[in-house]
């Protein structure tokens, strides 16, 4: 049987379910409960969220690997969501002889398939724009970059060195820029398009009218800039031509509530509190279906989240601060990392929260979250903390360790991207280029 | 040469103790350099619009961040680009603009002329208008091709809404959003007295010039001596040159080359720790900006001082924002006040200045590595190695230990270890000598009670507090060629390259010629061949001979 | 074995509970505030300005507890068939009617009757009437118990009696308050270190009203709030060590402090004080050890909190300031306030409502004041019009800017 939304809506007051949660009906799904009546599948989202200055590897790695792993004393504030989550212990960021780029090539390895030949220099994209180039076209946005700090330069997601997707890290405008007068319900009952939005999308198309006489102008390495520029342009003409057509319902989209004005910064409590705003509103904007790929910057990669009242930074105490004696470990350094993954089973939690078809918005994600060290206070880049969210709808196993004992970090990076439906078969360059994917976590 | 000389027996002759550039050895030549593709700076389009439309308008999105390249934005905007988030943002702002330049107040200050009706296009009134606009926002009189494309849009826009208003208000929408615009694009031509070479044309050397030295797009008086060939005679160019030069518009050039020198994009997310230092919020920050690029106009162009004195300057302004951190009185309750330091006051010069060492500090604490590393890098010129990622921490200091009271003690380990001293004793004496002043640059006599010692040794000369290190800056020669480096730089929008050095020297030698002056160095500059010297075909990069501009293009 | 065990399982909870709070910076030994001069004069802005209030205990100084209401004190000397009924009426308004009723009947108010308005009026009407009612109630024309406290009768008024501890200087010269040419014979306190003829009539008045004796009434809390300051200029001793004669002058700020993030006033701000002669007052004196003792001096200044703005006026004030190790300033100043003014300053702005919320008793506080006046002797009544008064004081340095000759910058300091 086949129920139109307009019937569902005709019974509420004023049509619009504006700041109503409707319910899924059975009959829109198909018999399993998986896809939607239609035949589409539920749409699948990859995100990536980081944190920096990681861990101490003796206190986080465990031992046994399968769902039975050990909650290790810094895996313990993952304990709550160690259901939806897969820890990957021990894989390696492989330098191939190229120096170890301090808070740099950890974290660009794991992005890009290979440690960078100059400190904060690739010209390789992150995986997000991989995927988000392969799957991001269809929705309003091509991607999201969020950071818990405040500062939109801590941003990974990269299309080159010079070419930083900025991150947002005000509440209020990621709030305004997606729930703001350009969004459209996707469970609103009528839909007229605009007309206004016609006209701004038919004259945006004229922006990009001389695009082969510049091209013919300039030399190469602009072209591939100017060729970005189009895009960009591009993309948003897509928006528009998005908000002319009624989008598909999204059964678990609830248009949240304006965040209020406060702080920003990297202040711990400050940044842990507009993380937790910033996941919010993520998630409802994955739930929407504003975007498929997403990026969460929790703390930058030399970690400047600072405790009130003290002098030194995460970053500065992971050097300078000596191991107590009697726990063998920076009590202070330490105590920050904690905060850090306790940030990210916030975040688990925030997208396990939102119910969507027969289960979770975070069933239907994959979220790849990483640091840019293991042991910061070496700036060791072997066994960097990996740590995935989401069952990916259903294609990967979740609540089990792997040990990677020493292979390729790109051999994550490589099974990511299979997941998310890109046709390669390698990924990588260089020690660490790759064709296995970690089959463990394969469903 | 023989037109050098004559030039400087006239000027000689009229005892002018100006300039006397012209004279002195010959300007090398150049392998020249890439053609450019700029991204505006948020600056430069805030200025743009304010030029173009007025101060009123106001401009209202976010610009997202440029990625420095040799240590400069403005080298940075040649390698960035649009993202689809920073796109977004362009066309917010553009419709914004646009909408309040087509209010109904504010609608016949921006269309000058009447349309037949309106409800209908009018291509003649929508065509004058969007090529005087055009002009001045792609910096270049828009081609008729260009111009048909505008028209067109706002005609169909203007029958699409039945308005012609609106029609046209989407069409100079769009001139806000075109490549043209968002980019400073370098266009070459057949250089006419190198038959085989190119040159850049007229235009981009407006551009240039204008961004060097007003930081601004180039005026309506600029375009004009563009248009009429006047940028392609010696003459002609000297004289836009040096009318840059006498306008008040100079003090936005110098300050946007130092603001981009000096990092202070820095302060956006700067934040300290409010309870170590309760004193320093947003305004101070900004007024401490305010107060050093206001203490570099005051003596390089409003004193014409040698630019090596920023380093040992007791002149200073003060407002009474920053009276308290300085602990100076400050009598005017609004504004700016100039205040200068007595000789016995320890502070004196660009380093003693709280925007330099807010900067380079920790939110709570100070960093004598942090600004050792500025003064290396920013001043001289100088490249510090990169840390290594495995030091052995074995030998790290303790800091709970008592007798680890000053930073001089807790780095202790930085100058005696090998492994650190390498890099280290390039940075810490410098930053050391400046402990006096705190995370926020309030001056103190002690840390933790134990007495600071501030003195330190730069290539070989030893000081003893800050002002000395001032003066060893001062002297040391690194300082000025860093500087005439970093503007040539920040001119071309690129490094310079290997080939240039003789050229470099010879800049170095005008700038020392001219008594380390600024103005008088940007005047060389915006007079040389080298400024606006572009690579050969396949030299540099790949420059098409496809950039060749048909004339019925004009 | 056991002990030993118990106490290292104690640090191992200990820090894994304990988010540890890492180095905290150290103040105090670093957070010497320096001189604020300008040319050889040291400047000081007043942050506590405010009532001395020795560390007292209740019972010591209020053997029959603290001071009446005045509503409770109205009601005590209401005829004893009245009392009842009047209990009976609560809350500000009502309770103010009473008493104007009572005493005044030609405010044609009956006891318990409310001027109600008529029930057919609309919201704006009633509104407006409610703002009328409310101007006249503050009007300090208009005859009421606060404002005309001279013509009511205190009942048992209860001020502080003992000669124990007090806070304050010694006013008078006198060890134990005899009379003398200017001076009305009174009791005096000794001081918590022992120091002996404190005059401090004033804490007698006042220092049974609980909002006196702690907290409540935050007197100088506008300071922070930027509505006044006292400023203060010391000039460096003749001799050019620490101790010595001084000139000492003091100011009224024309310029609002700030606070900084921490909520505190810095030190080092610049302000400028109100070129009014009547506001400036000029002496000498001396320190020795540490301490600034001035000679006495009249001294006004402007006092601005909510609706209250005043010039307060003192006679004779002497200041004892200890120059604390960080740069600021401790101490007292001790003075005479005209006993009919001060309480102009003090009780009559509060209103009825004031009062009674504050627990003062106007008939009593003003009788008080007049009573218990130990100054400005009047040769030929013997009568004393002015009452000691005992201010606590801190101040930090800041730089006194001298009125400003142009209104935009450029002139130079001072």
């Amino acid at each position: 049987m086949t129920i139109t939304r307009r019937q569902v809506l005709r019974g509420t007051a004023g049509g619009l379910a504006a700041s109503v949660a409707l319910p899924l009906l059975d009959c829109m799904l198909n018999a399993n409960g998986t896809a939607l009546a239609s035949g589409a599948p539920m749409p699948l989202r990859f995100g990536t969220w980081f944190w920096g200055c990681g861990i101490n590897p003796g206190r986080w790695n465990p031992k046994a690997t399968g769902a039975d792993y050990e909650i290790t004393p810094e895996l313990k504030p993952i304990e709550r969501v160690r259901a939806h989550i897969t820890v990957l212990s021990k894989f390696d960021v492989l330098l191939d002889g190229k120096p170890n780029f301090v808070h740099s090539s950890g974290n660009l390895g794991i992005r890009t398939g290979q440690a960078p030949a100059q400190a904060d220099q690739s010209e390789l994209p992150t995986i997000d724009v991989l995927i988000s180039d392969a799957v991001g076209g269809a929705t309003r946005f091509r991607s999201l970059e969020l950071t818990a700090s405040g500062n939109p330069r801590h941003s990974y997601s990269r299309r080159s060195t010079s070419v930083i997707n900025p991150a947002e890290g005000s509440p209020v405008a990621f709030y305004t820029r997606l729930f703001g007068p350009d969004f459209k319900d996707p469970n609103a009952a009528d839909f007229k398009p605009d007309p206004a939005i016609m006209l701004r999308r038919s004259v945006l198309s004229s922006v990009s009218d001389d695009r082969a006489r510049l091209a013919a102008t300039v030399g190469a390495a602009d072209r591939a800039r100017l060729d970005e520029y189009f895009t960009s342009v591009r993309q948003l003409e897509q928006q528009l031509e998005l908000q002319l057509q009624k989008p598909p319902p999204a059964e678990a989209c609830v248009i949240p509530k304006k965040p209020g004005e406060g702080p920003v910064g990297q202040d711990i409590e400050v940044s842990t509190a507009n993380h937790k705003v910033l996941a919010g509103l993520l998630a409802m904007a994955l739930a929407c279906n504003q975007t498929k790929v997403f990026n969460m910057v929790f703390s930058d990669s030399a970690s400047s989240l600072t405790k009130a009242g003290t002098d030194k930074t995460h970053h500065t105490l992971t050097h300078e601060e000596l191991a107590d004696p009697q726990l063998d470990y920076q009590p202070q350094a330490t105590w920050f990392g904690a905060r850090s993954l306790d940030a990210w089973a916030d975040f688990v939690s925030i997208l396990a929260a939102v119910k969507e078809g027969d289960g979770t918005l975070l069933d239907n994600c994959l979220v790849l979250a990483h640091s840019d060290t293991s042991f910061a206070k070496t700036h060791d880049v072997l066994g960097i903390p990996i740590m995935l969210a989401g069952r990916a709808g259903g294609r990967i196993k979740t609540g089990i360790h792997v040990a990677g004992n020493g292979e390729p970090v790109s051999r994550v990076g490589l099974t990511l991207q299979q997941i998310m439906g890109l046709p390669i078969d390698r990924w990588g360059m260089g020690a660490m280029q790759t064709a296995k994917p970690v089959g463990e976590i394969l469903t | 040469m023989s037109r050098l000389l004559a030039s400087c027996r006239v000027l000689t002759a009229f005892g002018l103790a100006l300039s006397l550039s012209g004279c002195g050895p010959r300007e090398p030549d150049t392998s020249g350099q890439a053609p450019v593709v700029q991204r505006l700076t948020e600056k430069q389009y805030r200025q743009v619009i304010a030029d173009v439309f007025g101060d009123d308008i106001r401009v209202v999105g976010r610009f997202e961040p440029v990625v420095r390249k040799e240590g400069l934005i403005e080298v940075g905007t040649n390698a960035a680009t649009v993202t689809p988030a920073g796109f977004e943002q362009f066309d917010t702002m553009a419709r914004n603009i646009v909408s309040q330049l087509f209010a109904p107040d504010r609608r016949d200050r921006t269309v000058a002329c009447k349309p037949a009706a309106a409800s209908a296009p009018d291509d003649a009134c929508a065509g004058q208008v969007l090529a005087k606009y055009g002009r001045l926002l792609f910096r270049r009189p828009l081609s008729s091709d260009e111009l048909k494309a505008r028209v067109a849009v706002a005609h169909q826009a203007a029958t699409s809404s039945g308005s012609f208003y609106d029609g046209l208000q989407f069409a100079l929408a769009t001139e806000l959003e075109m490549p043209e615009f968002l980019f400073r694009i370098d266009t070459a031509e057949a250089d006419p007295d190198h038959p085989g070479k190119m040159r850049l044309d007229a235009y981009s050397k407006a551009s240039r010039l204008s961004f060097l030295l007003w930081n601004a797009a180039p005026d309506d008086q600029l375009l004009s001596a563009a248009e009429k060939g006047d940028l392609n005679s010696e003459r002609g160019l000297r004289q836009q040159v040096d009318r840059l030069l006498a306008s008040p518009r100079l003090e936005a050039g110098i300050r946007g080359f130092f603001t981009d020198m000096l990092a202070f994009d820095g302060f956006e997310n700067l934040a300290k720790d409010g309870m170590i230092y309760p004193a320093f919020n947003a305004t101070v920050a900004a007024d401490a900006q305010e107060q050093t690029l206001r203490t570099i106009v005051d003596l390089l162009v409003v004193r014409q001082g040698d630019y090596r004195d920023l380093f040992t300057t007791r002149r200073i302004f003060m407002d009474r924002v920053l009276g308290p951190i300085y602990y100076v009185p400050v009598a005017p309750k609004h504004g700016w006040v100039p205040y200068e330091f007595a000789e016995s006051d320890p502070r004196a010069g660009l380093l003693s200045e709280i925007s330099f060492t807010s900067l380079y500090a920790h939110p709570g604490q100070s960093s004598p590595t942090l600004r050792g590393k500025a003064v290396r890098e920013i001043f001289l010129c100088q490249k510090v190695p990169a840390p290594p990622a495995n030091v052995n921490f074995a030998v790290a200091q303790d800091t709970s230990n008592p007798d680890y009271k000053t930073a001089r003690a807790r780095l202790t380990a930085h100058r005696t270890n090998p492994t650190c001293a390498g890099c280290h004793r390039i940075m810490d004496p410098i930053g050391l000598a400046l402990e006096n002043f705190d995370g926020i640059g309030a001056f103190r006599m002690q840390e933790n009670g134990a007495p600071i010692d501030a003195s330190g040794e730069l290539d070989g000369a030893h000081f003893a507090n800050a002002k000395d290190l001032g003066k060893a800056i001062h002297d040391n020669p690194a300082a000025a060629s860093c500087l005439v480096d970093t503007l040539s730089k920040y001119a071309g929008g690129q490094a310079s390259v290997k080939g240039d050095r003789e050229w470099m020297q010879w800049l170095n030698g005008r700038f020392v010629a001219e008594r380390y002056r600024v103005p008088a160095l940007l005047r060389t500059l915006a007079l040389s061949n080298g400024f606006y010297a572009i690579a050969e075909p396949g030299k540099r990069t790949g420059l098409s001979t496809a950039a060749l501009r048909p004339e019925d293009q004009r | 074995m056991t002990k030993l065990l118990f106490v290292t399982g104690a640090v191992v909870l200990a820090a894994s509970i304990c988010p540890p709070v890492g180095r905290a910076v150290a103040q105090g030994a670093d957070k010497v505030m320096p001189p604020a001069m300008v040319g050889h004069m040291r400047g000081y802005v007043f942050t506590r300005f405010m009532f001395a209030r020795p560390a007292t205990d209740l019972a010591t100084d209020c053997p029959q507890g603290l001071a009446m209401s005045l509503r409770d004190s109205f009601i005590a000397q209401l005829p004893p068939e009245d009392r009842p009924k009047a209990e009976q009426i609560k809350g500000f308004g009502p309770v103010g009617s009473m008493m104007l009723a009572t005493d005044h009947p030609e405010n044609g108010l009956k006891f318990e009757e409310r001027k109600e308005p008529p029930a057919n009026l609309s919201v704006a009407e009633r509104e407006a009437l409610f703002k009328d009612y409310i101007r006249h109630r503050r009007d300090p024309g208009r005859h009421t118990i606060c404002n005309n406290p001279a013509d009511y009768k205190g009942v048992g008024y209860r001020t502080i009696d003992h000669t124990g501890t007090g806070s304050g200087l010694n006013l008078d010269g006198t060890t134990d308050g005899h009379a003398t040419a200017t001076t009305c014979e009174h009791k005096k306190f000794t001081g918590a270190d022992g120091t002996p003829g404190i005059d401090d009539q004033f804490w007698r008045v006042a220092g049974c009203i609980a909002v006196y004796r702690s907290g409540g009434l935050d007197w100088d809390s506008s300071i922070r709030t930027g509505d006044w300051a006292v400023l203060m200029e010391l000039s460096t001793p003749k001799d050019g060590g620490p101790d010595g004669d001084v000139d000492v002058n003091f100011y009224s700020s024309k310029d609002s402090l700030t606070l900084d993030a921490a909520g505190k006033v810095p030190a080092g701000l610049s302000l400028e004080y109100i070129d009014d002669p009547q506001l400036i007052a000029k002496t000498h004196g001396r320190i020795e050890r540490g301490v600034l003792t001035t000679e006495p001096v009249d001294f006004t200044y402007k006092y601005d909190n909510q609706i209250v703005h005043e010039r307060w006026a003192f006679e004779g004030a002497r200041f004892r300031l200890q120059i604390e190790p960080d740069g600021g300033l401790k101490g007292q100043m001790g003075a005479y306030a005209d006993a009919e003014k001060f309480y102009n300053y003090t009780v009559k702005p509060q209103t009825i409502d004031g009062a009674n919320s504050n627990n003062i008793d106007c008939p009593g506080f003003y009788a008080a004041l007049h009573t218990l006046a130990d100054g400005h002797r009047d040769p030929k009544t013997g009568v004393c019009s002015a009452i000691s008064v005992a201010f606590d004081l801190q101040a930090i340095p800041a730089f006194i800017i001298h009125p400003q000759k142009t209104a935009d910058a450029g002139t130079r300091v001072p």
